[in-house]
C-alpha cells in the first residue's frame, strides 16, 4: 500500500522535476540580457532548457528507485540472516525439519499471526519485526528525506552556466552501461545460481560417485526397490552420458548427411524454381518450436519406428541373414564379456557375464531412442545446412573457378576442392549443432524415457541429462533437497560442455574466416 | 619424336568411357543433394500431416442433444433450498435414464449392467459441470470466511430443458452409433477449444487460459527485454570504449546465444522464485525467463541494425552541432528500428514456441481460470501442448495437444510473416 | 612561414599557430600556422591525401569523433581557442557550421531538415519564429522558391543539386559565423555546381567561408584567398606542410614555391 503510495508520489516528483528544472533554469537567467557565447546558448543557459528538467528528474528518480530495488533484492536474505543470527544454540543443533519449523513459526509470530511461540526466541522475532517495520514504513520515511534532499540540492545547483546536457548525457551513458552489463549479470547469475546448489549437492553426494556412477535412479520408489536408504536416490551420470550420447550421435547422422548434402545442392546445383521451395523448407523446419517436435516424436514417429523395428526383425530371421546377425550379435556379447572379464581382474565381486544369444528378436518399448534420435536431427537439419552454406560461401571463387578451369567436373569441384577448403568451417558448425543437440530438451522429455538404462541399443530407451533435469524440476521445487540441487549439478554439466563446445567451434570458425579474409 | 603420354590415353574411346564415368559421378553427387532435400521435405510433410490429421479432429467433437429435467427430489431432496446442498449434486446422472430410454436399457437390474456402463463412459466431468453451473455457479470466494459464493445459474429446480453435452470417446463406444442414427450424437465444431480453459475432461479442454498466458509472458518478456537489449546494443555499438570490460560484455552476450534454454530455466527458477521469491507459475517469472532468451538476439538483430545505419546522418548531425547522443536519438535509432522491430519479433516468435524452462517454474497449468494479470498461474500455449500430451493414452487429449500445435503455428506464421514483411518494407525503402 | 600574409585590411577571424594533426602515429598535419579572413572564402586546393579534409575538420573538431585523431597547436575562433578545456563543441559547431562534399539530407521533411539545428540549439521561442527561421534559411540557400510547396516532403527526394543546398540552408539555419565546406559540389553536375558556386559568392558576404576544392577553375572563381597543402613525409627543409597560402589571383598567377606552380599549371593541363 505504502509501497503504491511512495511509486505514485516518485513518479509525480520526478515530472515536477522535470518540468520546474527547465522553468528554474530559465527564470535565473530573465531579465539579464540573453547573448549566446562560447558557453552559452541563446537563452544565456549552458544548454537548452529541457535537459535541465531531465537532470532534476534523473537525479529525483533515480537514486531512491534504484536504493529501493536493492532493498526488495537483500531484504529476504537479511531475513534470513537475522533469523540465523538470533537463534539460541539450542536451536541450532536441532535437525534440519524441526528448524525449518521454528524459522516458520519466528516468521509467523513477527507478522503478528501468531503468538510468540517461546521467550528464548524473542530476540529472533524482535529483530525481524524490527525489519519489517522497517521495509514497510521506516525505508520509505528515509527515501523521502533523501528525494527531499535531492530535490533541493537539485534545485540549487540549476545555474544558467551548469552544464545539464552533460549531467544529463553522463546520466544516460550510466543507465545504458547498466543495460549492457545485464549480460554479464546474467552469465554470473546462471554460474552462481548453478554453482550455489551444485556445492550443495556435491556436499551431500560424492562428485566421484556423481561422475562414475553407473546407476542413475533419484527416485524413491525405484532406489528403494534396489535396496537404498530411503533419505538418498542414486545419482550415477554414466547413463545419462551414454543416452545423450547415444542420441546426439543418431540425431547428427541424420542432421550432418542431409543438412550438408542440401546446402551443397542448394548453393552449387539447385535452380531457383527448387531453391524457392527449399529455402522455405528449412525455415519452416528451423522455426518449429521444439515441443512440436517433441509430440511428434512420441505420438506419430515413435509408432512408425516401432513398427519398422519389427520389420528388421523379421527380415533378420531370414533364413539366409539369420546366421550372420546371431554371429554379429554374439560377437559384440564376446566383446562385452571380454570387458566385463578385464574390469573384474580390478575387484573382487563376482561378474555376471551375457548369455549367448540365440534368437533374434529386437525389442523395443514405448520409448525408442532412435526415434527420439531422428526427429531431433530433424530440427537440427537447417541449422547445419546454413552453417555449411556459410562455409562453403566462404571458399574464395578463384579456388572454384581454378578447378573448373582445369576441366573438373562440378562434382570433383566440390569434393576435392571447396569442401576439404570449407572443412573447417563446416566441422565448427557441426560441434555448434552437437552442442545444441545436447541442449535440447522438449524432444527427449517426450520421447525418450525417464529411466536412465544404461545402453547404447538404438532400439532400446534410454534417458538425457536434459530429460532427467526436467524431472527433478517439475513438481514441487523443494530447493534445499538432493534432487533439485542434482539437477543443478547435471545444469553445471551441461553449462560446462556447451560452453567448450562453443567456444572451440567459434575459435574453428574464426580461423576459418580469417585465412580467407 | 619421343612418345610423352603412351598413344593408349589418347584413344577417344578411351577418354570417353573416362568423362562418362566422371560424368555418372557428379550426377550420382547430384542426386544425393536431391535426395537429402527430399528427405528433410519428407520429415516435415510427415510432421505437418501428423499435426494437422490429428490437430484437425481436434477441432471437432461429438454433442449430444438431451431433454434434462432437474428433478428436485434428486438435487434437493430435502427442499432446504440451500445451494450449497444443491451443489454437491452429481448432475451426470440425470443425463443417464434419458439415454438409456433412448437406447432401450433397463434402468435396474444385472442384465443391462454392462450396457449401463458403456453409456456412462460416454459423459465425462466436464458435463456435469455444464449442469451444474445451470443451477448454481460460483462467483469467487468471501474474504473473511473464504467460503465460496454461489449464486443461482439461472435454471429453477424442476425445469426441462434442451442442452447439447460433449460426448466422449466416441470413436470406441458400442453406443455412439445408435445415438448418432438416432440423431441424439452430432458432430460440432468444437467451439470449448477456443473459450474453454484448461480441463481434465477433453470434451470441455480449452486453450483460452494458455492463449492470454502466452500474451501475458510475451508482454512481460517484450517489457522486460527490448529497453535494456536496445540500450546495450546502442552502448555496445556507439558509446562503449574500447577496453576490457566492453570485450567481457561481448564474449557475454555471444554465450549467452548458445547457452541452452534449459539452463536459463534453471537460473530463472532459482533466481526469480528461490531468490526473490517471485510468484511461481506466473507470466511475470515466464516471460522474464524468457526476456533472458530474448535479449541476447535482440542485442544481436540491434546492433547489426544499428551498424547499417549510413554514417552520412551521424555526420551531419555532429556537423549542426549535436552531440552524439542527440545524433543517436533522433537519427540513428529511428533509422535502425524497423530493423531492430523485425529482430524483436523473431525473438519473441522464439520464446513464443519456448517451453523447458517454463515448466521449471510452474507454469504447468494446474489453475483453471483465465489469467487477468500477469501475477496469476497459467499455462503458456507450448506448456500446453506438453500438458494436454502427459496423458499419452488419451487419443482425444493428443488431438487436442495438436489442435494447440495449430493454433501456436498459426501465431507463429503470424508473427514470421509480419517481421518478413517489415524487413521487405524497409528493404524497399532504402 | 613567410608566405603567408593577409592584407591590412583583412579582419581575421580564426588563427591557427603551429597546427599538427595525427591519426595514431601517422601525421597528416605538420606545423601549419594560417590567419582565415572574416567574410571572405578561403580555398585550400592540393593533391589528393595531403590532409585538405582532416585540416578543415580541425576547425569546428570534427575530428574529435574518430578514434585515434590528436591535435596538437593552436586554434582560435575570435580569439577563444576552440581546443581549450571546457570548450564545448556544440557551441562551437554552431559557430561553425559543416557542409559535407555528398549531399546528405537526413531522412525526413525538408523542414525538419531545416529546422534540426534550431531546435537542438533552442533558437526559437514560438513555432512561428522557427517557421520564420526555416523561409529564411532556405532563402539565403537559394532554395525556397523550389521547395516552398512541398516543405513536407522528404528531403531525400530532391535531386543532388537541391539536396546540397539543403544541407548549406540547414547550416546556416543556426546561424553560424563560419561555414566550412568540404568539396561541396564535387558529387554534383556543372549547373548545379553553378549554382553552388553562385550561392557560395552570396553567402561570403555574411559568413566566413572556408571550401575544400580540387578543381583549380572552382577556387579561382569563388575564393579571395587560397592555401596549397602538400602531403606530408615533406622534404628536409619543409617545416610545414602548408606550402603556400595567400591571395588567389597571386597564388595561381605568382606563385612562390616551384610545387605549388607545377600543381596549379598541372591542372591547367
Ligand atoms: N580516419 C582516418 N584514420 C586514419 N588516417 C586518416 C583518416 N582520415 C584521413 N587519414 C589520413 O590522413 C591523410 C590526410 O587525409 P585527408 O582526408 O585529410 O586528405 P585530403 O587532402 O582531404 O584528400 P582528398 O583530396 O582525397 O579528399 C591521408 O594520408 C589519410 O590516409
Ligand atoms: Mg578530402
Amino acid at each position: 500500500m505504502l509501497l503504491t503510495l511512495f511509486l505514485a508520489v516518485l513518479l509525480a516528483l520526478t515530472l515536477v522535476g522535470y518540468f520546474l528544472g527547465q522553468k528554474r533554469a530559465l527564470g535565473a537567467v530573465r531579465g539579464d540580457q540573453a547573448k549566446r557565447s562560447f558557453t552559452t546558448n541563446n537563452f544565456g543557459l549552458a544548454a537548452l532548457p529541457v535537459f535541465y528538467g531531465q537532470r532534476l528528474a534523473y537525479l529525483v528518480f533515480l537514486p531512491p528507485f534504484l536504493l529501493l530495488l536493492l532493498w526488495w533484492l537483500v531484504e529476504p536474505r537479511l531475513a534470513s540472516f537475522l533469523i540465523d543470527w538470533n537463534l539460541p544454540e539450542a536451536v541450532r543443533q536441532a535437525s534440519r525439519g524441526e528448524q525449518v519449523g521454528i524459522i516458520n513459526a519466528i516468521r509467523e509470530a513477527a507478522a503478528g499471526r501468531a503468538a510468540l511461540p517461546s521467550t528464548d526466541l524473542k530476540a529472533a522475532v524482535d529483530a525481524l519485526s524490527a525489519l519489517s517495520w522497517f521495509s514497510s514504513v521506516g525505508l520509505y520515511l528515509l527515501l523521502s528525506g533523501l528525494i527531499v534532499l535531492l530535490f533541493a540540492l537539485g534545485l540549487a545547483s540549476s545555474k544558467p552556466g551548469f552544464k545539464a546536457r552533460h549531467a544529463v548525457e553522463t546520466w544516460n551513458r550510466w543507465v545504458m552501461f547498466g543495460a549492457a552489463s545485464v549480460a554479464i549479470l546474467i552469465t554470473v547469475g546462471i554460474v552462481l545460481s548453478l554453482l550455489f546448489q551444485a556445492l550443495s549437492f556435491f556436499q551431500a553426494y560424492s562428485w566421484f560417485d556423481f561422475l562414475t556412477g553407473t546407476r542413475w535412479s533419484p527416485g524413491g520408489a525405484f532406489q528403494r526397490g534396489y535396496g537404498e536408504e530411503a533419505t538418498g536416490g542414486v545419482f550415477g551420470v554414466v547413463p545419462l552420458m551414454t543416452g545423450t550420447l547415444l542420441i546426439v550421435v543418431i540425431a547428427m547422422s541424420v542432421a550432418v548427411p542431409v543438412g550438408l548434402l542440401s546446402a551443397i545442392y542448394l548453393g552449387e546445383y539447385a535452380s531457383n524454381r527448387v531453391r524457392v521451395f527449399a529455402k522455405p523448407l528449412m525455415e519452416i523446419l528451423a522455426g518449429i518450436p521444439t515441443v512440436v517436435y517433441g509430440l511428434f516424436a512420441a505420438l506419430t514417429f515413435t509408432p512408425w519406428v516401432a513398427s519398422f523395428v519389427d520389420g528388421l526383425s523379421a527380415v533378420l530371421n531370414w533364413p539366409v541373414l539369420r546366421p550372420i546377425a546371431l554371429f554379429v550379435a554374439n560377437v559384440f556379447v564376446a566383446l562385452g564379456n571380454g570387458f566385463i572379464w578385464l574390469g573384474n581382474l580390478f575387484s573382487a565381486s563376482s561378474p555376471t557375464y551375457f548369455a549367448w544369444v540365440e534368437t533374434i528378436v529386437l525389442e523395443t518399448g514405448s520409448d525408442i531412442a532412435l526415434a527420439a534420435g531422428v526427429v531431433m536431427g530433424t530440427m537440427i537439419i537447417p541449422f547445419v545446412a546454413s552453417l555449411s552454406d556459410d562455409a562453403i560461401q566462404a571458399v574464395p571463387n578463384s579456388l572454384r573457378e581454378g578447378a573448373i578451369g582445369m576441366g573438373s567436373t562440378r562434382a570433383e569441384m566440390m569434393i576435392r576442392v571447396v569442401l576439404p577448403a570449407a572443412l573447417p568451417g563446416i566441422a565448427g558448425g557441426i560441434l555448434l549443432a552437437v552442442s545444441r543437440a545436447i541442449g535440447e530438451t522438449m524432444i527427449v522429455v517426450m520421447a525418450a524415457g525417464s529411466f536412465a538404462y544404461l545402453t547404447l541399443n538404438p532400439f532400446g530407451s534410454v534417458s538425457t541429462f536434459t530429460v532427467q533435469i526436467n524431472s527433478l524440476l517439475t513438481g514441487d521445487l523443494d530447493f534445499g533437497g538432493t534432487k533439485v540441487q542434482a539437477a543443478f549439478a547435471i545444469g553445471i554439466f551441461l553449462f560446462l560442455i556447451t560452453l567448450v563446445l562453443n567456444t572451440l567451434a567459434l575459435a574453428i570458425v574464426r580461423r576459418f574466416r580469417e585465412e580467407y579474409d | 619424336m619421343v612418345q610423352i603420354i603412351d598413344p593408349k590415353y589418347k584413344v577417344a574411346d578411351y577418354q570417353a568411357q573416362v568423362m562418362r564415368r566422371r560424368r555418372a559421378k557428379s550426377r550420382r553427387f547430384q542426386a544425393m543433394g536431391i535426395a537429402a532435400l527430399a528427405a528433410a521435405g519428407l520429415m516435415l510433410a510427415a510432421l505437418l500431416s501428423s499435426i494437422f490429421y490429428n490437430g484437425v479432429q481436434g477441432l471437432f467433437e461429438e454433442r449430444m442433444t438431451v431433454e434434462v429435467t432437474f428433478d428436485p427430489a434428486k438435487i434437493d431432496p430435502k427442499g432446504t433450498g440451500d445451494l450449497a446442498v444443491m451443489r454437491k449434486f452429481n448432475f451426470d446422472t440425470l443425463v443417464y435414464p434419458v439415454l438409456y430410454e433412448a437406447l432401450d436399457i433397463k434402468v435396474k437390474g444385472r442384465s443391462d449392467r454392462d450396457k449401463r456402463r458403456k453409456v456412462k463412459q460416454l459423459i465425462g466431468l466436464g458435463a456435469s459441470n455444464q449442469l451444474r453451473t445451470m443451477i448454481v455457479q460460483e462467483v469467487g470466494r468471501d474474504p473473511v470466511s473464504d467460503e465460496p459464493v454461489l449464486v443461482s445459474g439461472g435454471t429453477q429446480l424442476g425445469d426441462t430443458v434442451t442442452v447439447e453435452l460433449t460426448a466422449l470417446s466416441t470413436a470406441s463406444n458400442p453406443y455412439a452409433q445408435p445415438l448418432r442414427d438416432l440423431g441424439i450424437l452430432k458432430t460440432r465444431f468444437n467451439g470449448d477449444f477456443f473459450t474453454g480453459v484448461n480441463s481434465n475432461d477433453p470434451g470441455y479442454y480449452g486453450i483460452l487460459d494458455a492463449l492470454v498466458g502466452s500474451f501475458w509472458t510475451l508482454l512481460v518478456c517484450f517489457l522486460a527485454s527490448f529497453p535494456v537489449a536496445v540500450l546495450a546494443a546502442v552502448y555496445l555499438e556507439e558509446f562503449a570504449p574500447r577496453n576490457a570490460i566492453t570485450d567481457f560484455i561481448e564474449v557475454n552476450i555471444n554465450n549467452l546465444a548458445a547457452v541452452p534454454s534449459i539452463v536459463f530455466g534453471l537460473m530463472g527458477a532459482f533466481v526469480f522464485i528461490y531468490v526473490f521469491g517471485m510468484p511461481g507459475g506466473t507470466a511475470l517469472v515466464g516471460g522474464l525467463v524468457l526476456s533472458l532468451l530474448t535479449l541476447p538476439t535482440i542485442i544481436v538483430a540491434a546492433r547489426a541494425a544499428i551498424r547499417s545505419v549510413p554514417g552520412s546522418f551521424r555526420e551531419a548531425a555532429l556537423g549542426l552541432g549535436a552531440s552524439r547522443q542527440q545524433a543517436m536519438w533522433s537519427f540513428v535509432l529511428p533509422y535502425a528500428m524497423p530493423g531492430i522491430i523485425t529482430g524483436t519479433i523473431i525473438g519473441l516468435a522464439g520464446a513464443l514456441g519456448e517451453t523447458a524452462p517454463l515448466l521449471f517454474i510452474g507454469m504447468v497449468g494446474f489453475q483453471s481460470g483465465v489469467p487477468a494479470t500477469p501475477l496469476e498461474g497459467t499455462p503458456s500455449l507450448a506448456v500446453g501442448i506438453y500438458n494436454a500430451f502427459g496423458s499419452q493414452f488419451d487419443e482425444l487429449k493428443n488431438q487436442l495437444s495438436n489442435s494447440t500445435i495449430i493454433v501456436l503455428l498459426f501465431l507463429l506464421m503470424l508473427l514470421n510473416g509480419t517481421a518478413a514483411y517489415l524487413r521487405y518494407r524497409s528493404e524497399k525503402s532504402k | 612561414m613567410s608566405e603567408i600574409m593577409l592584407g591590412s585590411d583583412d579582419e581575421i577571424r580564426i588563427s591557427c599557430k603551429g597546427v599538427n594533426v595525427a591519426y595514431w602515429d601517422n601525421l597528416a598535419i605538420k606545423n601549419v600556422s594560417m590567419d582565415i579572413p572574416s567574410k571572405q572564402v578561403t580555398a585550400f586546393i592540393g593533391p589528393s591525401g595531403c590532409g585538405k579534409s582532416t585540416f578543415l575538420r580541425t576547425l569546428n573538431r570534427m575530428n574529435d569523433t574518430i578514434d585515434g585523431c590528436r591535435v596538437t597547436g593552436e586554434i582560435k575562433l575570435d580569439g577563444s581557442d576552440i581546443y581549450a578545456r571546457g570548450m564545448d563543441t556544440v557551441f562551437l559547431r554552431q559557430w561553425v557550421g559543416m557542409v559535407f562534399q555528398k549531399p546528405n539530407p537526413f531522412p525526413k521533411s525538408i523542414y525538419e531538415n531545416v529546422a534540426y539545428g534550431p531546435r537542438i540549439h533552442g533558437l526559437f521561442h514560438t513555432k512561428a519564429e522557427l517557421d520564420d527561421i526555416v523561409e529564411q534559411a532556405l532563402h539565403g540557400a537559394g532554395l525556397w522558391d523550389e521547395v516552398k510547396d512541398r516543405l513536407r516532403d522528404p528531403g531525400t527526394g530532391l535531386s543532388g543539386g537541391q539536396q546540397q543546398r539543403l544541407c548549406i540552408a540547414r547550416a546556416i539555419a543556426v546561424n553560424p559565423e563560419v561555414i566550412l565546406m568540404d568539396e561541396p559540389a564535387s558529387a554534383l553536375d556543372p549547373i548545379a555546381t553553378r549554382k553552388i558556386e553562385e550561392l557560395i559568392h552570396t553567402l561570403a558576404q555574411n559568413y566566413t567561408i572556408v571550401i575544400v576544392t580540387h578543381s583549380m577553375a572552382q577556387a579561382q572563381r569563388v575564393a579571395d584567398k587560397t592555401a596549397f597543402f602538400y602531403a606530408v613525409p615533406l622534404t628536409e627543409d619543409d617545416d610545414s606542410n602548408l606550402i603556400e597560402f595567400g591571395d588567389t589571383k597571386q597564388v595561381f598567377e605568382s606563385p612562390i614555391d616551384e610545387r605549388t606552380r607545377q600543381y596549379v599549371e598541372g591542372a591547367f593541363g
